[in-house]
């Protein structure tokens, strides 16, 4: 299990969520941590850095073309709390990718796999979610 | 009086060889449909026969994942342009047919699915019936099996298997075509065979983005027809055998295709003084939708 590069995108301040299906969420989830972090840098108040568990890696057999990559896409987005997916047809791995708090089982990853008609295999976890730790003031 | 039809054996190769709904290009696999995928296709066909007889049918398909293993397909013939030459009385004339076709209604259930890592066999039955939505008589100095729809109902069964790879793919249906009477006419019954290979010629080698691909398609489509009845009186004029070989290209994308086909006759066998297949262009453009409304 590898894990992502520290950044940005790495730091959770709440455990929000937002609807996957409102563009505008998705680029406000991006833009708000950041300003969170800048606006809360400077008063060094207690608040929660952890790195979020906001990505799995899933092996699916099956998906031949690009095609047919719409459908198992598409039914990975149906799940509350994801972001967003993309597949590599040459490693038959499924990217998922989770909004900031969102808690998304493997139960319901390999449903939408079969749901989309493929054959679930192996799921990586790609950062784990510790729980949050705080950071004294001052 | 004295009527010679040109376009007797017209309606069966309209029907039966160019007519299947699905999600291949001319016959329906058992490729993966999933659930709640729903893709659009618009696919017009253009046929020459000899004797004058022209066809082209614009095909509207619309197929529909409702579970991992269940998909409906429906297709409409939303305008069919039938051209004939007509003989009456020793005088031959062009007559034209322009109008609405049929509506076929399919099933389909996956009864085996072998996935492998960039692989998938699957085996699927399809049932379907055919429904006379089509205008049978838009224009009377057109014989019956000329005229846009056929008036009559129908119905389709088949298997077809699929195996399918990330470089390759082949794909076999096997099926028959039962036909009912309407005002004294019926269509032959129908056996039909089809065979398709597909290879990737483009990219050359997968990388981990695929965003689109190029194939190279051969399908071949056999079909026998039995001779139409008319007032309870075989027409020896229609019916026949005839395999159809087709090259074509197709460019796939994840949500949209665009495909180019040819059809060339490689045995024909032809009844009476039916009209042989001569050629045939197809192109079809499909497009994905998605809804989450699904079991």
């Amino acid at each position: 299990m590898k894990d992502r590069p520290p950044g940005m995108n790495d730091i959770r301040t709440d455990t929000h969520s937002c609807s996957k299906r409102n563009k505008s969420p998705r680029r406000w989830g991006t833009i708000l941590p950041v300003v969170a972090v800048v606006l809360a840098g400077p008063v060094r108040a207690a608040h929660a850095i952890i790195p979020v568990c906001n990505e799995v890696q899933m092996t699916v057999w099956g998906v031949i073309t690009p095609g047919s990559t719409f459908g198992l896409i598409k039914n990975f987005e149906s799940i509350p709390g994801v972001d967003g997916a993309s597949f590599d047809l040459r490693h038959a791995v499924a990217t998922v990718r989770f909004q900031p708090g969102a808690i998304v089982t493997d139960d319901q990853l390999r449903a939408a796999v079969r749901s989309a008609s493929y054959t679930s295999r192996e799921i990586h976890r790609v950062s784990e979610c510790p729980e949050p730790v705080a950071r004294p003031a001052g | 009086m004295v009527r010679t039809i040109r376009a007797t054996i017209l309606a069966t190769v309209l029907i039966f060889v160019a007519g299947r709904a699905g999600a291949q290009i001319t016959f329906p696999g058992a490729s993966p449909i999933s659930a709640g995928n729903v893709t659009l296709v618009i696919k017009p066909e253009t046929m020459d026969f000899t004797g004058g007889v022209t066809s082209t049918v614009d095909k509207n398909i619309i197929s529909y994942g409702a579970s991992p293993n269940l998909a409906f397909i429906l297709q409409n013939n939303s305008f069919v342009s039938n051209s004939a030459t007509v003989t009456e009385a020793g005088r031959s004339r062009q007559v034209v047919a322009n109008g609405f076709g049929d509506t076929v209604l399919e099933s389909r259930y996956t009864i085996f699915q072998q996935d492998g890592p960039g692989s998938t066999f699957r085996i699927a039955p399809y049932a379907g019936v055919v429904m006379p939505t089509g205008m049978d008589n838009t224009n009377s100095a057109m014989p019956r099996g000329g005229q846009p729809g056929t008036g009559a109902w129908a119905t389709r069964d088949a298997i077809t298997m699929s195996y399918q790879t990330l470089d390759w793919a082949a794909a076999a249906e096997a099926g028959y075509q039962a036909n009912t009477t309407a005002a004294g006419y019926q269509f032959g019954n129908t056996v039909f065979a089809d065979a398709a290979v597909r290879y990737r010629l483009w990219p050359l080698n997968l990388g981990s983005e695929v965003p689109a691909e190029v194939y190279g398609l051969l399908e071949s489509n056999f079909t026998s027809a039995a001779a139409n009845r008319n007032a309870g009186q075989i027409n020896r004029n229609t019916g026949g055998q005839l395999l159809l070989v087709d090259p074509g290209f197709i460019y796939t994308t994840r949500t949209y295709s665009v495909t180019l086909m040819a059809f060339l006759p490689a045995f024909e066998q032809v009844h009476g003084n039916g009209s042989a297949y001569n050629y045939g262009f197809l192109a079809a453009f499909r497009y994905s939708l998605f809804t989450p409304h699904h079991w």
